[in-house]
């Protein structure tokens, strides 16, 4: 048995906490860059504002109306955390899905309505931020449960009252079920999507109900293995568990837009080796080695012009390592005469792949398989874990100074919950 | 009012109420007589801040004071509030407050049976009542953390 609580407009909401002038105002929180919409409050919704929108092409009229922020990761992941505490004290496993989602295990669990009603109502009152819980015997269950107990809020009429914050889909007689599930798109099943959900309904599989009691060799021969599990689920077999730990990923990948656009060679290597440096800390962090680093850089879509030039480079490396140095040296290798003269760009990113834990490495004929210096990289991440991202860092990145490709956060908040001299203040 | 300690933001730590501790070592206790010392057996090494003044750290959050209306409570502009969104509030606890968008005030909280008052502690500053149609946030301030220097002193 499994509760999926969700966040009711993440970001937006974190960013209402310590500004309460926001609250019942219409606000987006704009993406790395100010580039476009991530995140919308209800009232943001409610004018036509789109997930994904870039600011530049909302209308002037709707435009005027809204609270813009930039993404303040630094109090989104604080809150998060938080949020995290509370689900962990009350069910002994959970799967931490996004930052603001988490499935839960309810097994032996006993008044589990109650149980969501209770952790519902803790969630917003410890944290401010709110929320809603689904409940059903199967992950895709839970999820559906989630979007009934949403709907049911914001869209009146589109399931019952009673189901709105809370739904507990495992509690219901087989006929209410089904009338759920007939009030459901298919495409707003997990693991669906648009591009299934388009071609499930020329088939005339338009809802969930239908999805479920679909034959399921057609299932299987037009879609695949996943779609036929995600069927089971829905009949309440569960084929999902937890993943209580984050599998091991394929690549890592760290790449922005720069707040402007840049030509010099080295600031365009600044950038790399700035995002090589983040690369190689999340690569530490998962305890996994690289054996292959890839670098791009772009030039800006949005100018139409002859000058457009995306090249990009990769390259294996002699041995699997995890030190930011050996990353370095191959990213300032395949950086020279990468680019243009008299070119501007306005991207870059760093790669690496063939991702591997030490343990399962080969050993080369000639030595160990893996080189580099560990104990110095832990002392690194150490330092600035306890002091700060940034505290120490390779020459090479320029990381001391604020360099012309810094991000655009022109509508950044405070970061209330995480740096002592930034505290929201009470007027006493 | 002049004379009184002042006392301004100073870094002393993150406000993220990670599990780091600060831990200052207890001087043991010597027993003169004979007799072994009762207290040795409260003695446990160690205190940690952070647990004295944080009992819920998922929800605990930092404020800082801005003006003078809760001297007489022992707060002073510029100390840090600690705020524990899971205590309830009761009638006579100093309190946050925040109703309709404004930014929150720290006060007296006074529970009436109609509505709620928050009171200053200084006579001169009437309360602010509050309609009981009106919809207000209110959390428990579990602790006040105000740093002293030298310098704090001499003025």
């Amino acid at each position: 048995m499994f509760a999926l609580i969700d966040m009711n407009n993440f970001y937006a909401n974190c960013e209402r906490l310590f500004q309460p002038e926001l609250r019942g105002r219409p606000l987006i929180v704009l993406s790395n860059n100010d580039g476009c919409a991530i995140a919308r409050s209800d009232e943001a919704k409610a004018l036509g504002v789109k997930m994904g929108q870039a600011l530049h092409l909302i209308p002037p009229a709707v435009r005027r109306q809204l609270a813009v922020r930039s993404a303040n990761f630094a109090l989104y992941g604080d809150i998060s955390a938080r949020i995290g505490t509370i689900l962990r004290e009350a069910a002994p496993r959970i799967e931490t899905y996004s930052i603001d989602e988490s499935f839960l295990d309810l097994q032996g669990m006993r008044d589990r309505t109650r149980f969501a009603f209770d952790l519902r109502a803790r969630v917003q009152r410890w944290t401010g931020i709110a929320n809603c819980v689904g409940i059903g015997p199967t992950k895709t269950l839970a999820k559906l449960a989630n979007y009934v107990a949403k709907s049911a809020v914001r869209k009146p009429g589109s399931y019952p009252a009673s189901l709105g914050g809370v739904a507990n889909l495992a509690e219901m007689t087989t006929a209410d079920l089904y009338t759920i599930l007939r009030a459901t798109p298919v495409d707003e099943v997990w693991g669906v999507g648009r591009k299934w959900g388009a071609r499930l309904q020329e088939m005339g599989i338009t809802t969930a109900a239908d999805l479920r009691d679909a034959p399921v060799s057609l299932v299987l021969e037009r879609f695949g293995v996943v779609l036929a599990r995600t069927q089971q689920e829905l009949a309440g077999s569960p084929c999902i568990d937890l993943q209580e730990v984050e599998p091991d990923r394929q690549q890592i990948m760290v790449s922005r837009s720069f707040g402007a656009k840049v030509g010099e060679h080295e600031a365009v290597f600044q950038a790399l080796a700035t995002f090589a440096v983040r690369a190689c800390e999340k690569l530490r962090q998962r305890s996994l080695t690289t054996a292959a680093v890839g670098i791009f850089v772009g030039t800006d879509v949005f100018d139409r012009g002859p000058f457009q030039h995306f090249p990009h480079r990769s390259m294996n490396l002699p041995a699997a390592t995890s030190d930011t140095r050996i990353v370095l040296e191959a990213v300032r290798q395949m950086h020279r005469g990468m680019l243009k003269p008299k070119t501007l760009y306005k991207r870059a990113g760093v790669w690496l792949m063939d991702l591997a834990r030490p343990q399962v490495l080969q050993r080369d004929l000639f030595g160990d398989g893996r080189v580099g210096d560990d104990e110095l990289m832990a002392a690194i991440d150490a330092i600035n874990n306890r002091w700060g991202r940034g505290t120490i860092g390779v020459a090479a990145s320029g990381w001391a100074a604020r360099p012309q490709w810094a991000m655009r956060q022109r509508h950044l908040s405070r970061r209330w919950t995480t740096s002592i001299a930034e505290l929201p203040v009470a007027r006493c | 009012m002049s004379s009184l300690p002042n006392s301004e933001a100073r870094l002393f730590g993150r406000a993220s109420i990670d599990p780091c501790t600060l831990e200052l070592p207890l001087a043991a206790v010597r027993a003169k007589l004979g007799f072994p010392s009762p207290a040795e057996d409260f003695q446990d090494g160690a205190i940690d801040l952070n647990r004295y003044l944080v009992r819920n750290p998922a929800a605990t959050f930092l404020y800082r004071a801005h003006g003078n209306s809760m001297l007489d409570a022992g707060i002073v502009s510029g100390d840090v509030l600690v705020v524990d969104r899971s205590e309830q509030p009761q009638d006579g606890d100093i309190v946050l407050a925040q109703w309709e968008g404004n930014a929150p005030v720290c006060k007296v909280l006074r529970l009436r049976s109609a509505h709620m008052e928050l009171h200053s502690c200084n006579s001169q500053v009437p309360p602010i009542i509050i309609k009981g149609e009106c919809e207000v946030e209110v959390f428990a301030v579990v602790a006040v953390a105000r740093q002293v220097r030298r310098e704090h002193a001499s003025r």
